[in-house]
């Protein structure tokens, strides 16, 4: 039989009555001038093990024992009721270790995995009016954002559309098919030579684009790499990762103060990029794979990077912080896809 | 263990100041904390609901006054359930932002004005969720008061700004004293910006502090606008000190770099990235600006709004020192962002530690007169909600 000193506190009620508390294995009995009970300890509520917290009893009409010796009560009761693994998962150095390397790991493989695996998952699942509004929307920002009509002339236009649609025939013959049907539109940027996709299957092809390949094979190449965004549902799958990363990081913080919030802000940031720049990447894999069949080489798009590389003034912004891999990088990688 | 005789009396004798206790420790609460963390991933955040729970209890059990602790009652439970709606309403925002940016936006005009009930839910949630000595805690702000406080006067706040702004643009608006309207403007807009801030805080604080409740006795706290004036104006008088002397270090580096802004014009790539570093390092120092800013007049406040309240015959009093404040939170700032963010239990415990440390209570803690709830459910649906959009009010 144990006997330790402490308070009782009465339900609602914030005075504090002296009070012992006399103990075993199996049962407890107390005393004080207030209230006596005895009972088993099924009929107590023991609150958590967290630490070197100060733990209590909490009897069942609601009465608080908190003693007055808080290391050697905690003690007794790991001593007489044992100890929660999740106190000891907390506790012991070795757990913690291992706990830092698991989390570390697994985090990294949610990252790099998890996040890609499962928004590939949902992208292909997106109804298609989703994916109309979309691109409806964006191209409306664009018309803000410097696009102009193009200046093509409509011999020029109706080139470069029979060359998009045989490279979809190609494509349908080799079996690639895709939820909306592509479609390619031409506007004019002052600001550079651009191409990119849109969720709805709209392909944006800009004059400068046009003015800069030096043959229409080049041009192919560069569709090849919008189709192939398209082909993986390149942008639902950005946002369904940049959702599910924002959630996720609001629950890990949590309770954060507004630094952690900004980091956690920049960390998301610096993930999507890095996302981004993994699609890039595939969509040229897309391009070289259907090259190598038709050419045997992916020459129009590495030498279409070429002169975009000696048209823009690369390092302007570091690699980390883009939407795109460097074009050193990706002709590199095209030339080893020739192999 | 051998019996004791206990000395309940030493503790209870009238009248004192007792200081707040802080017993954890970052070793102990780094253990807690990647636990957490670890078991989040794997159950794919379904346990954050009782990791939040743990590190709260954590937090308010360490906590301590005169023998007692705090105490936090949430459940799990009645966490997952608000952090599940919580995360649907985000999921839902974010991909409504994507979709419909119009839409999104109506949506968010709509949920602004909602921010009020919800910053009353949260700290009505919070306060019952929280016990000492068996009873709870409560706020009972009304609706109607925190419309005004958190939506009217702010509005009115920004309204009076630019009323006065308008006014010496349209007395001085003349391209001969255009300097002079500018620099006046500017003068009587800071001016009036401080003394408006002043005006709203004050209102807000006074709002909060008198509306919390500890079992039958109501907090009271006499907040003067003029202690505002006070914080705002010191708070700007540094924040122009700091300006000046990173402009002047700025100017300083600058010069030297203007000879590789120069290179600029011939196409070098490593000049342009010397921009991009440039600009890297002016926003880093004036994020820092500020944290500094920020840090200093929260301390202030929180010293002066403390030190006013009174409750149940007890005076609080926090004496915390102000720079030392800001110190600890720049530290704090370089720790996480030194270990990517590792340090964090050590920066939670040493910062709960320096500001519940500082608290005193002065007076008769035997508190035989208190009485009231000694807790009940409900569901933490406005508590997750605000945490997931990043709505904070408060006075802790």
């Amino acid at each position: 039989m144990y006997v330790v000193s402490g308070h009782l506190l009465e339900p609602g009620a914030a005075a504090r009555h002296p009070a012992q508390l006399h103990c075993d294995q199996h049962a407890l009995a107390l005393h004080s001038e207030v209230k006596s009970a005895e009972c088993g300890w099924r009929a107590v509520q023991v609150s958590d093990d967290l630490g070197s917290l100060p733990r209590t009893l909490t009897f069942s009409d609601g009465w608080i024992f908190t003693p007055q010796d808080v290391p050697a009560f905690n003690q007794l009761l790991h001593q007489l009721r044992g100890r929660s693994w999740l106190q000891r998962l907390e506790g012991s150095l070795r757990w913690i270790l291992l706990a830092m390397v698991v989390t570390v790991v697994s985090g990294f493989a949610v990252y790099r995995y998890g996040v890609p695996w499962l928004s590939q998952a949902i992208a292909p699942h997106v109804p298609i009016s989703v994916l109309e509004l979309m691109g409806k929307q964006t191209q409306v920002v664009l018309d803000h954002a410097g696009f102009t009509p193009t200046q093509l002339t409509v011999q020029r236009q109706q080139q470069l559309q029979q060359a998009f649609a045989q490279l979809l025939a190609e494509l349908q013959q080799q079996h690639m098919a895709f939820r909306v049907p592509p479609k390619l539109v031409f506007r004019s940027f002052e600001q550079g030579p651009n191409a990119f996709a849109l969720p709805d299957g709209t392909v944006v092809l800009t004059d400068q684009m046009v003015a800069l390949a030096r043959n229409d094979r080049q041009l192919q190449g560069v569709l090849l790499h919008e189709l192939g965004h398209l082909y993986h549902h390149h942008m639902m799958t950005r946002l369904v990762q940049s959702s599910i990363l924002s959630v996720a990081a609001a629950m890990m913080i949590g309770d954060g103060s507004g630094v952690a919030d900004t980091l956690s802000g920049a960390g998301v940031f610096l993930m999507t990029m890095s996302y981004s720049r993994d699609h890039e990447r595939e969509a040229d894999a897309f391009a070289a794979s259907v090259l190598r069949t038709q050419d045997h080489n992916t020459e129009a798009l590495a030498s279409l990077y070429r002169l975009l590389l000696a048209d823009k003034k690369e390092g302007a912004v570091p690699v980390w912080l883009s939407t795109h891999p460097g074009l050193q990088e990706r002709i590199e990688a095209l030339q080893q896809a020739r192999e | 263990m051998e019996p004791q005789v206990t000395n309940h009396d030493a503790t209870l004798t009238p009248p004192s100041t007792h200081g707040l206790r802080f017993k954890g420790t970052g070793k102990e609460y780094f253990g807690i904390w990647i636990v957490n963390v670890l078991l989040s991933i794997i159950t794919l955040g379904i346990y954050s609901a009782w990791a939040k729970v743990r590190s709260k209890r954590y937090f308010y059990g360490n906590t301590q006054l005169a023998g007692d602790h705090f105490e936090y009652l949430a459940t799990p439970m009645q966490i997952l359930i608000g952090r599940i709606i919580a995360v649907a309403a985000l999921a839902c925002w974010s991909l409504l932002n994507n979709l419909q940016p119009v839409v999104a936006g109506v949506v968010a005009l709509i949920f602004v004005c909602f921010i009020p009930v919800l910053a009353v839910r949260n700290l009505r949630f919070d306060a019952r969720m929280s016990r000492f000595r068996n009873v709870c805690f409560d706020f009972k702000g009304g609706y109607v008061e925190a419309y005004k406080v958190m939506f009217f006067y702010p509005l009115l706040g920004y309204l009076a700004v630019s009323v006065v702004v308008g006014i010496v643009g349209v007395i001085f608006f003349n391209p001969r004293t255009l300097i002079l309207a500018i620099v006046l403007g500017s003068i009587v807009g800071l001016a009036a910006m401080v003394w408006a801030y002043a005006w709203v805080t004050a209102a807000l604080h006074r709002y909060i502090m008198n509306n919390y409740w500890y079992g039958n006795q109501a907090f009271s706290a006499e907040i003067q606008q003029g202690q505002f004036l006070r914080i705002a104006l010191a708070a700007a008088l540094v924040f122009v000190v700091l300006v000046a002397v990173l402009l002047a270090v700025l100017g300083v580096t600058g010069v030297f770099s203007l000879s590789s802004l120069s290179s600029l014009t011939t196409g070098g790539t490593e000049s342009v990235a010397d921009i991009y570093t440039l600009m890297i390092v002016c926003y880093v120092a004036f994020a820092l600006v500020g944290v500094i800013i920020s840090s200093y007049s929260r301390a202030r406040v929180h010293n002066y709004v403390l030190s006013q309240t009174r409750v149940a015959d007890l005076a609080l009093s926090s004496r915390m020192p102000v720079w030392g404040y800001v110190g600890l939170v720049l530290t704090n700032v370089l720790l996480t962002v030194c270990t990517l963010g590792l340090a964090y239990p050590w920066v939670r415990v040493r910062s709960v530690r320096y500001v519940s440390e500082a608290l005193a209570v002065q007076g008769d803690l035997s508190l035989q007169q208190v009485h009231g709830s000694a807790g009940q459910g409900q569901v933490a649906i406005a508590d997750e909600l605000s945490n997931a959009f990043n709505i904070e009010v408060g006075a802790f």
